[in-house]
């Protein structure tokens, strides 16, 4: 395998060219869920994946290359990341659930969850 | 032989990382996702970050690597906890045959939505449940 003049031979060579074809898979089918997940919540959690593949990628192609710095770019990348996904739990637990299923009047009558707090009570008890 | 251990554990990465985008496209809802996506990720991750140990020309290179492989094993626990929170609280669809455990439901009683269901709810009496029955939704 030959990448930007640098050359690795041998198995380390198949590795990287045979679990860079799965991670790659991978990501293809995590970008189908990013763009069809049903919730937001899905959407997370699949550009959460997304960014542990292209670290993993990333990775992968330091060994290709037999250059370090795309380590500190996957350092980099998981740090962003991991912001990124607090910030949009928080966000999802702020947003109206009517918005981010796309139906309207999801949301349940009063009633029914002042009898749901009332049985966790009555269980409790 | 270096060299063999380094390419098995790039392998065996790529191919939890497969398996984790593959339970991220066929599970039914939104936590058996997060499950299959954490998890088996995180792990593709470990091992295809540990793979450099083997290969690294410098001790710098590998602590680098391993750098990566620890923060990633702190940070995507807390992050799908996150996610998982506010995929409860907000409602999220949940696959029918799952059983929610009733002290988390009466502590997030104030501040939750009733989830919407997906697929047919599991018997009653069916500890197993059967293959066709519970056969989720593409």
């Amino acid at each position: 395998m030959i990448m930007l003049g640098a050359t690795i031979e041998g198995p380390l060579a198949w590795g990287v060219g045979v679990g860079g074809f799965f991670v790659i898979l991978g990501v293809l089918m995590t970008v189908y869920r990013l763009v069809l997940g049903p919730t937001l919540a899905d959407r997370v959690v699949a550009l959460d994946l997304l960014s542990v593949l292209l670290m993993a990628l990333l990775v992968m192609f330091a060994i290709a290359v037999q250059i370090a710095g795309y380590l500190d770019v996957a350092l980099a990348l998981s740090l962003v990341s991991f912001l990124a996904t607090v910030a949009f739990a928080r966000y999802i637990e702020r947003v109206d659930a009517t918005d981010h299923n796309g139906v309207s009047g999801q949301a349940q009558p009063a009633s029914a969850t002042a009898s749901d707090a009332a049985a966790g009570e009555a269980r409790d008890g | 032989m270096d060299e063999i251990a380094a390419a098995a554990l790039l392998i065996l990465g790529g191919v939890f990382c497969f398996a984790a985008s593959l339970g991220l496209v066929r599970f039914p809802d939104v936590y058996m996702r997060m499950h299959a996506a954490t998890k088996a990720g995180t792990l593709g991750m470990l091992f295809i970050a540990i793979a450099i140990v083997f290969v690294s020309p410098s001790v710098e290179v590998m602590v680098r690597a391993l750098l990566v492989a620890l923060f990633v094993l702190i940070t995507a626990p807390i992050g799908s906890h996150l996610v998982g929170r506010a995929a409860y609280r907000t409602g999220a669809p949940r696959w029918a045959p799952t059983l929610e455990d009733e002290g988390c439901r009466a502590v997030f009683a104030e501040h939750r939505r009733e989830p919407e269901m997906i697929g047919e709810p599991a018997a009653e009496t069916a500890a197993p449940p059967s293959a066709a029955a519970s056969q989720p939704p593409a």
